[in-house]
């Protein structure tokens, strides 16, 4: 060997060493014929299922577990922690049974005061400790757990007036302030799965780390090498070993997913295929085969923009852009899409067309005309903002020219700037509309109440005014300002809001099943001729799964779609 | 040679704080908050609200808190080493992601540097021996195509080739050695191409001088002569060039740790500029920026021991004149 080689070896290894240089060493790529499977998903900083994020989610998936799971279609709900449950006769009071094998990974068993002290943690306004839940989770609105929401606020400091107990290690009852047909589904968000006490309370500033998290799900966090990898096994305490299929998870953390070329290279078994890469995936029949289709992932809308022009507080403007569309044409610039026509996903049971809009470019030209802008004349160009770049926006833009002659400016902007854009009262020579996208729970109740919920309805039927002096007022930190402020909104929506609002808060109180989904689905139509949101498509998601694996049963809504739990390899052992 | 240093250090000092307010002022004045961005890009399908999850750090950057006393507390707080946690981690503190991500792109910036010395120097001293042949050209040619290409575009290209086609590595990761192996050639392809062309040119003129002649007059084989003689001296120019290449790869590795999804700190730099988490991007950038000052002043005190030359011209002998010509000790 020559000196120069000699050299070279020497500076490499010492580079390498000197360096500190560590590795993941949790993924270790396509686990064909091995009984372990990684997964890749995307990367999040914080792993706190009460703290909203991606991290959220994958405690959900099988890490931490709650009193129930979702079924197999995401449609109802299984036992999980909780073996038994009955609720009272008049919907209010709901009481669990924490089934007796439940154990912590470290052998403690699980208990009705875990299940307390984690939504009292949940509830808690922030409490000044970094890596602590500050209580961010809209979930809580829609539980309606008694006392949730004044706790949470700091309206009421006493913790015993909240509707959560634990009379015994066996038993944890829940209290509501008004019944709510979809609450056992609201109990599957990964916010509510159980956190244990005794270890968070102990390490509360590194209760994360792999050395000391200690679960309840059926898998365990063995490493966490944070924005790479993570590394889940069995928990040898769980209640249900049967259920536990993997020796080993590999989850794969990724910023900007390129899951397709992974999967492609045999790097991930499991892992998300986005728009722009699956018409590859379809059209190679190996690959299509191994291609899971998610229904009705993410709805994707237009939403009226504050603007101090008045033009857009026209219905009759905002109702022919939303006939005047051609979505059908929106939709095939986006594989895996297909045209929306209500802002109610149609993988929720008992869906129907009656919620639907009609597409009339016709008619359309008429309310057009009306409004006093024939053939799109006189009408100011209308601005669409996104947080990217979007082939759908320009479709929109195109239909819009062809069918009514109206004139679109897309901007792309900075996630920052959009984000400050879309809540703020524009100038009187701007009116427009910003894109977003929404996924939720496949039930009637989740997609009237959340998001384009009484809320979001009320605020976006506020005049250019009202939306200025309704954010002034949010914005201050006088006392009682956020009551004022929600006072303010309700006294000068509109009247299909105030409606709107009547009719979905009576729905979430209505304990016959039948009844509420009737007075939903008619909340849904009040909503939809609004036109204050305007439904464009509906994507399908698409996960490529190695053909080997089994129990593996994606559910619409979720954004880690599957539960690790009865998932498996076949043949192998 | 101490009060150059202590000089250099002065400067250095003054630029880290003016580095600080430009990159304080720029962040403040961006669009949009670290809440504001996380409610959009991590929110649930529920459109969740997620409060800022600054609750431990309110007496530092809340929204009560001027932004003049902001960046006084941040400032505190670097000086003293503790910048405190970070907007997006929480658990963690600035200077623990700076202490776990660098010796990342410190690994995959040393190997690109030594790969890169590797091809350049025994190809530029090949095309300086061989000058103006087809060898030459060629060789000049190719180093002119590499050092064109981004690094970025370069990955794609050994991602197409060596994990799309032929399958033999991984495309992106951080698991084992075998993913240092893509990162770091599309570092080092890059890099060596600056070097080759400074090590062609440095050996010509060496070539040239009269002590290589003499050597050559004096019947010494090709082979000695160039090692012995003139290799060595045509190759102190490289210390100022890879030096601060190094300093600049350990530093920009963020497209490379993008693509190949390599958890080092430019990873974590450009992660922190996308979610407006101030602490850490004052925090890496202040750290960029001490390691490029630092590693100029390294070379140059290094290019001053190497060649007493600039020891008589440089910046050296002009302070030590201005001290002989001043009665007044500074």
């Amino acid at each position: 060997m020559t000196k120069v080689r000699v050299w070279a070896i020497a500076a490499t290894s010492v580079a390498v060493l000197a360096t500190g240089c560590s590795f993941g060493g949790s993924d270790k790529g396509s686990s064909s014929g091995a009984k372990s499977i990684t997964v890749e998903y995307q990367n999040f900083p914080i792993l706190d299922p009460q703290r909203v994020g991606w991290g959220e989610w994958i405690t959900g998936a099988g890490i931490l577990e709650g009193l129930v799971d979702l079924n197999a279609d995401g449609t109802g709900v299984v036992p999980a922690t909780a073996d038994t449950w009955k609720a009272s006769r008049d919907g209010r009071v709901y009481t669990f049974h924490i089934r007796d094998t439940a154990k912590w990974s470290d052998g403690q068993p699980v208990t009705a005061a875990d299940f307390e002290w984690t939504y009292k943690r949940l509830f808690t306004p922030g409490s000044g400790q970094a890596a602590v839940t500050t209580g961010a989770n809209s979930y809580v609105v829609s539980t309606g757990i008694s006392g949730a929401i004044d706790f949470l606020s700091g309206k009421l400091k006493d913790w015993s007036k909240v509707g959560v107990k634990a009379p015994d290690a066996h038993t944890v009852q829940l209290t509501l302030d008004k019944p709510n047909a979809g609450f056992l589904q609201d109990l599957a968000y990964p916010a509510m799965v159980a956190m244990p006490e005794h270890v968070v309370s102990k390490h509360q500033k590194d209760w994360q780390t792999p050395a000391n998290f200690v679960g309840n799900g059926p898998y365990v966090v063995k490493a966490w090498n944070i924005n790479s990898s993570m590394t889940l096994t069995p928990n040898k305490y769980y209640w249900d070993q049967k259920s536990i299929g993997l020796k080993q998870i590999n989850v794969r953390l990724s910023d900007e997913s390129q899951a397709a070329l992974h999967f492609r290279n045999k790097e991930i078994d499991v892992g998300p295929i986005g728009s722009a890469n699956l018409k590859p995936f379809q059209q190679n029949k190996s690959l299509a085969d191994q291609l899971v289709r998610m229904p009705a992932f993410g709805l994707s809308y237009l939403a009226v923009m504050h603007s101090k022009n008045p033009l857009l507080q026209d219905q009759r403007v905002r109702e022919a852009l939303a006939l005047g569309m051609t979505r059908t044409d929106m939709a095939k610039t986006c594989a895996g899409c297909r045209p929306a026509y209500a802002l109610v996903s149609d993988s929720v049971p008992g869906y129907n067309k009656s919620v639907e809009l009609t597409e009339d470019v016709a008619k359309a030209r008429k309310l057009l005309a009306a409004a006093g802008y024939p053939g799109g004349k006189g009408l100011p160009p209308i601005h669409i903002v996104n947080d990217g770049a979007n082939p759908v926006l320009e479709a929109i833009a195109d239909t819009w020219k062809r069918n009514l002659g109206v004139t679109t400016k897309i901007e792309v902007l900075d996630p920052g700037v959009y984000v400050e854009k879309r809540a703020a009262l524009q100038p009187a020579n701007y009116i427009g509309f910003y894109y977003g996208s929404f996924s939720q729970l496949p039930s009637w109740q989740a997609w009237t109440t959340v998001l384009w919920g009484p809320d979001f309805t009320s605020q976006f039927s506020l005049s250019g005014a009202d939306w200025a002096t309704y954010t002034k007022m949010a914005a201050s930190t006088a006392a009682n300002s956020g009551i004022r402020a929600q006072t303010f909104v309700a006294q000068h929506r509109s009247a299909a809001a105030t409606q709107f609002v009547n009719l979905v808060t009576k729905a979430a109180q209505n304990l016959d099943p039948d009844k509420a989904t009737q007075q939903f689905m008619q909340a849904a139509r009040i909503r939809r001729d609004t036109d204050l949101f305007i439904p464009t498509v509906i994507s399908d998601s698409f996960w490529a799964v190695r053909k080997d694996i089994t129990g593996l049963h994606l559910r619409s809504g979720f954004y880690f779609p599957f539960y690790f739990k009865g998932v498996s390899v076949a043949g192998t052992k | 040679m101490i009060v150059f240093i202590l000089r250099r250090l002065l400067r250095i000092a003054v630029s880290l704080v003016l580095v600080s307010i430009i990159t304080f002022v720029l962040l403040q004045a961006a669009p949009g908050n670290f809440a504001d961005i996380s409610r959009l890009t991590q929110a649930g399908p529920n459109g969740a609200s997620l409060e800022s999850s600054v609750g431990a750090l309110q007496s530092r950057y809340g929204a009560s808190v001027p932004g003049w006393k902001q960046y006084l507390k941040f400032m505190q707080g670097a000086v003293t080493g503790n910048m405190g946690p970070s907007f997006q981690y929480p658990q963690l503190t600035v200077q623990g992601i700076i202490e776990k991500a660098f010796p990342i792109s410190l690994t995959l910036a040393t190997l690109a540097v030594v790969l890169a010395l590797l091809i350049a120097v025994p190809l530029g001293i090949i095309a300086a021996l061989r000058r103006n042949s087809a060898l030459d050209y060629g060789t000049m040619f190719g180093v002119t195509a590499l050092h064109s290409m981004p690094s970025y575009l370069l990955a794609i290209i050994l991602i197409l080739i060596f994990s799309v086609s032929v399958h033999a590595l991984p495309s992106s990761g951080w698991n084992g050695p075998q993913n240092l192996i893509l990162p770091v050639a599309a570092l080092g392809l890059s890099s060596a191409a600056v070097l080759a062309r400074y090590v062609r040119s440095s050996m010509i003129e060496t070539l040239r001088a009269e002590y290589v002649v003499a050597a050559y007059a004096r019947g010494g084989r090709e082979r000695t002569v160039v090692v012995r003689h003139a290799l060595r001296n045509s190759l102190i120019p490289l210390v100022t060039v890879t030096g601060p290449l190094l300093a600049v790869l350990m530093t920009g590795t963020l497209f490379i740790e993008t693509v190949f999804e390599i958890p080092g700190l430019g990873q974590y730099f450009a992660g922190a500029a996308r979610a407006r988490d101030m602490p850490l991007l004052m925090g890496s950038t202040l750290f960029f920026a001490v390691i490029l000052m630092g590693m100029n002043l390294v070379v140059d005190i290094v290019y001053g021991l190497l060649d007493p030359r600039i020891r008589a011209e440089g910046e050296w002998s002009q302070w030590r004149r201005r001290r002989r010509a001043s009665p007044v000790q500074v």
